[in-house]
Protein backbone atom coordinates (compact mmCIF):
# COMPACT_ATOMS: atom_id res chain seq x y z
CA UNK A 1 0.00 0.00 0.00
CA UNK A 2 2.74 2.78 0.73
CA UNK A 3 3.45 2.40 -2.72
CA UNK A 4 -0.12 3.71 -3.52
CA UNK A 5 0.66 6.96 -2.00
CA UNK A 6 0.51 9.89 -4.07
CA UNK A 7 3.28 12.54 -3.98
CA UNK A 8 1.23 15.42 -3.46
CA UNK A 9 0.29 12.96 0.09
CA UNK A 10 3.67 12.75 1.16
CA UNK A 11 4.21 16.65 0.28
CA UNK A 12 1.01 17.39 2.52
CA UNK A 13 2.53 15.43 5.56
CA UNK A 14 6.61 15.30 5.23
CA UNK A 15 9.49 16.56 4.56
CA UNK A 16 11.68 14.90 2.21
CA UNK A 17 15.28 16.49 1.35
CA UNK A 18 18.63 15.66 1.78
CA UNK A 19 20.20 16.97 5.45
CA UNK A 20 21.63 19.90 4.36
CA UNK A 21 18.84 21.57 2.79
CA UNK A 22 16.89 19.85 5.40
CA UNK A 23 17.28 23.15 8.10
CA UNK A 24 15.86 25.38 5.64
CA UNK A 25 13.01 23.23 4.44
CA UNK A 26 12.14 22.93 8.51
CA UNK A 27 12.37 26.79 9.31
CA UNK A 28 9.73 27.23 5.74
CA UNK A 29 7.61 24.82 6.50
CA UNK A 30 7.06 24.33 10.46
CA UNK A 31 8.90 27.51 11.40
CA UNK A 32 5.96 28.91 13.65
CA UNK A 33 3.67 26.22 13.83
CA UNK A 34 6.26 23.65 16.44
CA UNK A 35 8.85 24.33 18.60
CA UNK A 36 10.37 19.85 17.87
CA UNK A 37 10.82 18.09 14.73
CA UNK A 38 11.39 14.57 14.93
CA UNK A 39 14.35 13.07 12.96
CA UNK A 40 15.20 9.58 12.04
CA UNK A 41 18.12 8.30 11.60
CA UNK A 42 19.84 4.94 11.15
CA UNK A 43 22.75 3.29 12.52
CA UNK A 44 24.83 3.96 9.65
CA UNK A 45 24.62 7.52 10.00
CA UNK A 46 27.89 10.27 9.49
CA UNK A 47 27.51 11.47 12.35
CA UNK A 48 29.67 14.91 11.45
CA UNK A 49 26.96 16.21 8.89
CA UNK A 50 24.16 14.97 10.86
CA UNK A 51 25.48 17.40 13.63
CA UNK A 52 25.70 20.07 11.30
CA UNK A 53 21.94 19.26 10.25
CA UNK A 54 20.61 19.36 14.01
CA UNK A 55 22.57 22.17 15.07
CA UNK A 56 21.02 24.21 12.13
CA UNK A 57 17.79 22.63 13.08
CA UNK A 58 18.34 23.98 16.37
CA UNK A 59 19.22 27.74 15.72
CA UNK A 60 15.52 27.92 14.18
CA UNK A 61 13.65 30.10 16.29
CA UNK A 62 11.15 28.49 18.76
CA UNK A 63 7.57 30.45 18.42
CA UNK A 64 6.32 29.26 21.91
CA UNK A 65 6.57 32.12 24.91
CA UNK A 66 9.35 30.96 27.37
CA UNK A 67 10.32 28.41 25.56
CA UNK A 68 13.84 27.04 25.68
CA UNK A 69 15.96 24.25 23.92
CA UNK A 70 16.80 22.89 27.22
CA UNK A 71 13.47 23.67 28.85
CA UNK A 72 11.84 19.81 29.33
CA UNK A 73 15.29 18.96 31.20
CA UNK A 74 15.24 21.78 33.92
CA UNK B 1 13.59 24.13 17.59
CA UNK B 2 14.60 21.14 19.45
CA UNK B 3 15.40 17.55 17.22
CA UNK B 4 14.45 14.48 18.44
CA UNK B 5 14.17 10.86 17.60
CA UNK B 6 12.78 7.64 18.17
CA UNK B 7 14.64 4.80 19.56
CA UNK B 8 13.54 1.49 18.64
CA UNK B 9 11.78 -0.94 21.32
CA UNK B 10 12.38 -4.27 19.69
CA UNK B 11 15.91 -4.33 20.84
CA UNK B 12 17.83 -3.24 23.55
CA UNK B 13 20.88 -2.93 21.98
CA UNK B 14 19.51 -1.31 18.55
CA UNK B 15 18.44 1.43 21.01
CA UNK B 16 21.33 2.40 23.05
CA UNK B 17 23.41 2.64 19.77
CA UNK B 18 20.71 4.84 17.88
CA UNK B 19 20.82 6.73 21.76
CA UNK B 20 24.52 7.13 21.34
CA UNK B 21 24.40 7.94 17.98
CA UNK B 22 21.71 10.43 18.68
CA UNK B 23 24.08 12.11 21.44
CA UNK B 24 27.17 12.54 19.67
CA UNK B 25 24.78 14.51 16.85
CA UNK B 26 23.49 16.57 19.54
CA UNK B 27 19.94 15.83 19.25
CA UNK B 28 17.74 17.19 22.14
CA UNK B 29 15.96 14.02 23.09
CA UNK B 30 15.51 10.40 22.18
CA UNK B 31 11.60 8.81 22.98
CA UNK B 32 9.94 5.86 22.46
CA UNK B 33 6.57 4.60 21.99
CA UNK B 34 4.24 2.60 22.39
CA UNK B 35 3.16 -0.59 20.42
CA UNK B 36 3.89 -3.78 20.37
CA UNK B 37 7.15 -3.37 22.82
CA UNK B 38 6.99 -1.55 26.14
CA UNK B 39 8.12 2.38 25.67
CA UNK B 40 9.87 2.09 29.02
CA UNK B 41 12.91 -0.33 28.69
CA UNK B 42 14.66 0.80 26.03
CA UNK B 43 14.76 4.01 27.96
CA UNK B 44 16.90 2.38 30.72
CA UNK B 45 19.09 0.58 27.92
CA UNK B 46 19.81 3.98 26.75
CA UNK B 47 20.07 5.72 30.03
CA UNK B 48 22.99 3.64 31.24
CA UNK B 49 25.58 4.30 28.04
CA UNK B 50 24.27 8.10 27.88
CA UNK B 51 25.00 11.40 29.68
CA UNK B 52 23.06 14.24 27.91
CA UNK B 53 20.74 13.25 25.92
CA UNK B 54 16.61 13.65 27.33
CA UNK B 55 15.12 10.59 27.41
CA UNK B 56 11.13 10.51 26.84
CA UNK B 57 8.50 8.25 25.83
CA UNK B 58 6.78 9.55 22.91
CA UNK B 59 2.95 8.14 24.27
CA UNK B 60 2.76 5.64 26.82
CA UNK B 61 -0.90 4.36 27.52
CA UNK B 62 -1.84 5.76 30.90
CA UNK B 63 -5.11 4.09 31.46
CA UNK B 64 -4.65 0.61 31.40
CA UNK B 65 -1.51 1.42 34.31
CA UNK B 66 -2.84 2.87 37.71
CA UNK B 67 -1.16 6.14 38.23
CA UNK B 68 0.99 4.60 41.18
CA UNK B 69 2.45 1.88 38.45
CA UNK B 70 3.46 5.07 35.95
CA UNK B 71 4.21 7.02 39.30
CA UNK B 72 7.22 4.28 39.55
CA UNK B 73 7.84 3.42 36.23
CA UNK B 74 8.59 7.32 35.61
CA UNK B 75 10.94 7.60 38.82
CA UNK B 76 12.90 4.75 37.97
CA UNK B 77 14.30 6.18 35.20
CA UNK B 78 14.23 9.63 36.02
CA UNK B 79 17.05 8.53 39.27
CA UNK B 80 18.71 6.24 36.61
CA UNK B 81 19.02 8.51 33.65
CA UNK B 82 19.91 11.29 36.95
CA UNK B 83 17.31 13.38 36.06
CA UNK B 84 16.82 13.25 32.21
CA UNK B 85 13.24 11.63 31.97
CA UNK B 86 10.49 13.13 30.65
CA UNK B 87 6.83 11.60 30.53
CA UNK B 88 5.08 11.60 27.55
CA UNK B 89 1.18 9.80 28.52
CA UNK B 90 -1.61 9.09 26.16
CA UNK B 91 -5.10 8.10 25.98
CA UNK B 92 -5.43 5.76 23.28
CA UNK B 93 -8.82 5.13 21.91
CA UNK B 94 -11.79 3.69 23.59
CA UNK B 95 -11.86 0.54 21.68
CA UNK B 96 -8.06 -0.66 23.13
CA UNK B 97 -9.32 0.34 26.20
CA UNK B 98 -12.07 -1.53 25.99
CA UNK B 99 -11.14 -4.58 23.96
CA UNK B 100 -7.50 -5.09 24.44
CA UNK B 101 -6.76 -4.06 28.08
CA UNK B 102 -10.34 -4.48 29.80
CA UNK B 103 -10.94 -1.61 31.37
CA UNK B 104 -14.01 0.45 31.29
CA UNK B 105 -14.14 3.96 28.90
CA UNK B 106 -14.72 7.06 30.66
CA UNK B 107 -14.28 10.66 29.40
CA UNK B 108 -10.71 10.68 28.76
CA UNK B 109 -10.79 14.54 29.28
CA UNK B 110 -11.16 14.58 32.99
CA UNK B 111 -9.52 11.14 33.29
CA UNK B 112 -6.43 12.03 32.23
CA UNK B 113 -6.52 15.52 34.70
CA UNK B 114 -7.09 13.24 37.62
CA UNK B 115 -4.24 10.50 36.07
CA UNK B 116 -1.35 13.53 35.83
CA UNK B 117 -2.60 14.83 39.31
CA UNK B 118 -2.73 11.54 40.95
CA UNK B 119 0.86 10.65 39.45
CA UNK B 120 2.47 14.08 40.60
CA UNK B 121 0.72 13.63 44.02
CA UNK B 122 2.60 10.16 44.19
CA UNK B 123 6.02 11.60 43.20
CA UNK B 124 5.10 14.83 45.75
CA UNK B 125 4.55 12.21 48.47
CA UNK B 126 7.57 10.36 47.62
CA UNK B 127 9.81 13.28 47.32
CA UNK B 128 8.82 14.93 50.66
CA UNK B 129 8.28 12.14 51.91
CA UNK B 130 5.14 13.02 53.28
CA UNK B 131 1.34 11.16 53.48
CA UNK B 132 -0.27 10.22 50.17
CA UNK B 133 -3.42 11.97 50.20
CA UNK B 134 -4.54 12.48 46.83
CA UNK B 135 -8.48 12.77 46.12
CA UNK B 136 -10.57 13.11 42.73
CA UNK B 137 -13.62 11.81 40.49
CA UNK B 138 -11.38 8.92 39.46
CA UNK B 139 -8.58 8.02 41.67
CA UNK B 140 -8.14 8.33 45.47
CA UNK B 141 -5.22 7.52 46.33
CA UNK B 142 -4.49 7.30 50.39
CA UNK B 143 -1.64 4.37 51.13
CA UNK B 144 2.06 4.66 50.47
CA UNK B 145 3.73 2.73 53.42
CA UNK B 146 7.38 3.22 54.01
CA UNK B 147 8.87 -0.37 52.20
CA UNK B 148 6.89 0.91 48.67
CA UNK B 149 8.38 4.40 48.45
CA UNK B 150 11.43 5.27 46.85
CA UNK B 151 13.90 7.44 48.78
CA UNK B 152 13.95 11.17 47.31
CA UNK B 153 16.34 11.73 44.73
CA UNK B 154 16.58 15.91 45.04
CA UNK B 155 16.47 15.65 40.99
CA UNK B 156 13.91 18.11 39.24
CA UNK B 157 9.78 17.39 38.71
CA UNK B 158 9.64 14.80 35.75
CA UNK B 159 8.18 16.45 33.03
CA UNK B 160 4.76 15.50 31.91
CA UNK B 161 3.34 15.93 28.32
CA UNK B 162 0.41 14.37 26.97
CA UNK B 163 -0.82 13.15 23.59
CA UNK B 164 -3.44 15.19 21.90
CA UNK B 165 -5.63 16.34 19.07
CA UNK B 166 -8.67 17.70 19.80
CA UNK B 167 -9.76 20.87 21.52
CA UNK B 168 -10.73 19.05 25.06
CA UNK B 169 -6.90 17.64 25.72
CA UNK B 170 -5.36 20.29 24.39
CA UNK B 171 -6.77 22.77 26.47
CA UNK B 172 -5.85 20.34 29.52
CA UNK B 173 -2.28 20.33 27.81
CA UNK B 174 -2.23 23.78 28.30
CA UNK B 175 -3.31 24.02 31.66
CA UNK B 176 -1.91 21.27 33.10
CA UNK B 177 0.82 19.35 31.02
CA UNK B 178 4.44 20.92 30.34
CA UNK B 179 4.03 19.76 26.57
CA UNK B 180 1.75 18.47 24.03
CA UNK B 181 2.12 16.12 21.41
CA UNK B 182 0.55 16.52 18.70
CA UNK B 183 -0.84 13.72 16.08
CA UNK B 184 2.74 12.83 13.72
CA UNK B 185 -0.11 13.59 10.70
CA UNK B 186 -0.42 17.31 10.98
CA UNK B 187 -0.45 19.58 8.15
CA UNK B 188 0.69 23.01 8.65
CA UNK B 189 -3.47 23.92 8.38
CA UNK B 190 -4.20 21.56 11.20
CA UNK B 191 -1.58 23.16 13.15
CA UNK B 192 -2.14 26.95 12.54
CA UNK B 193 -5.48 26.15 13.82
CA UNK B 194 -4.18 24.03 16.97
CA UNK B 195 -2.23 27.54 18.06
CA UNK B 196 -5.23 29.38 17.59
CA UNK B 197 -7.18 27.35 19.71
CA UNK B 198 -4.76 26.88 22.07
CA UNK B 199 -4.81 28.13 25.72
CA UNK B 200 -2.32 30.55 27.38
CA UNK B 201 -0.59 28.29 29.76
CA UNK B 202 -2.03 28.10 33.21
CA UNK B 203 -1.52 27.81 36.73
CA UNK B 204 -1.09 24.03 37.47
CA UNK B 205 -3.96 22.73 39.51
CA UNK B 206 -2.39 20.44 42.65
CA UNK B 207 0.61 20.55 44.11
CA UNK B 208 2.67 23.75 43.66
CA UNK B 209 6.32 22.43 43.57
CA UNK B 210 6.05 22.24 39.72
CA UNK B 211 7.11 25.42 38.36
CA UNK B 212 7.63 23.77 35.39
CA UNK B 213 4.13 23.92 34.57
CA UNK B 214 4.03 27.31 33.29
CA UNK B 215 6.48 26.29 30.03
CA UNK B 216 4.93 26.91 27.11
CA UNK B 217 3.56 23.68 25.71
CA UNK B 218 5.42 21.99 22.86
CA UNK B 219 4.12 20.94 19.72
CA UNK B 220 5.38 18.20 17.23
CA UNK B 221 5.64 17.99 13.83
CA UNK B 222 6.73 14.49 11.85
CA UNK B 223 8.51 12.64 9.02
CA UNK B 224 10.90 14.98 8.10
CA UNK B 225 13.01 11.83 6.30
CA UNK B 226 16.08 12.05 3.08
CA UNK B 227 13.80 9.60 1.11
CA UNK B 228 10.49 9.53 -0.46
CA UNK B 229 10.61 5.92 0.39
CA UNK B 230 11.06 6.17 4.49
CA UNK B 231 8.17 9.15 4.02
CA UNK B 232 6.03 6.50 2.14
CA UNK B 233 6.15 4.14 5.11
CA UNK B 234 5.87 5.80 7.66
CA UNK B 235 2.74 7.38 6.05
CA UNK B 236 1.89 3.84 5.22
CA UNK B 237 1.33 2.98 9.05
CA UNK B 238 0.07 -1.03 8.18
CA UNK B 239 0.17 -1.48 11.39
CA UNK B 240 -2.53 0.76 12.22
CA UNK B 241 -5.08 0.76 8.87
CA UNK B 242 -4.88 -3.08 9.45
CA UNK B 243 -4.32 -3.29 5.56
CA UNK B 244 -6.91 -1.06 4.52
CA UNK B 245 -6.56 1.12 1.34
CA UNK B 246 -5.91 4.79 1.29
CA UNK B 247 -9.50 6.90 0.23
CA UNK B 248 -9.53 6.65 -3.70
CA UNK B 249 -8.98 10.60 -3.63
CA UNK B 250 -5.59 9.90 -2.56
CA UNK B 251 -4.80 6.39 -3.83
CA UNK B 252 -2.51 7.07 -7.15
CA UNK B 253 -4.33 6.01 -10.62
Amino acid sequence: MAEQIPEDLIDLFATVVDYEALPDAIAKRYGGSADTVLLQIGPDEDIERLARCVAAIQDIPAPFEGFARSAAAA
Amino acid sequence: MRVITQIPNTDLRAAQQLAQIAERAGFDSVITAENAPGPFLPLAAAALVTERVQLGTAVAMAFPRSPTIMAHSAWDLHKASNGRFYLGLGAQVKAHNERRFGIPWTPPGPRMRDYIAAVRAVWHAWETETPLDFHSDTYNLTLMTPNFSPKPTGLAPIPISIAAVGPAMLKLGGEMADGVRLHPFSTRRYRGATRRRWPKPAPMCGSGSHSIARRAPTGMCCACTISNGSARRSIHFPEKTGGARWPSKFRKT
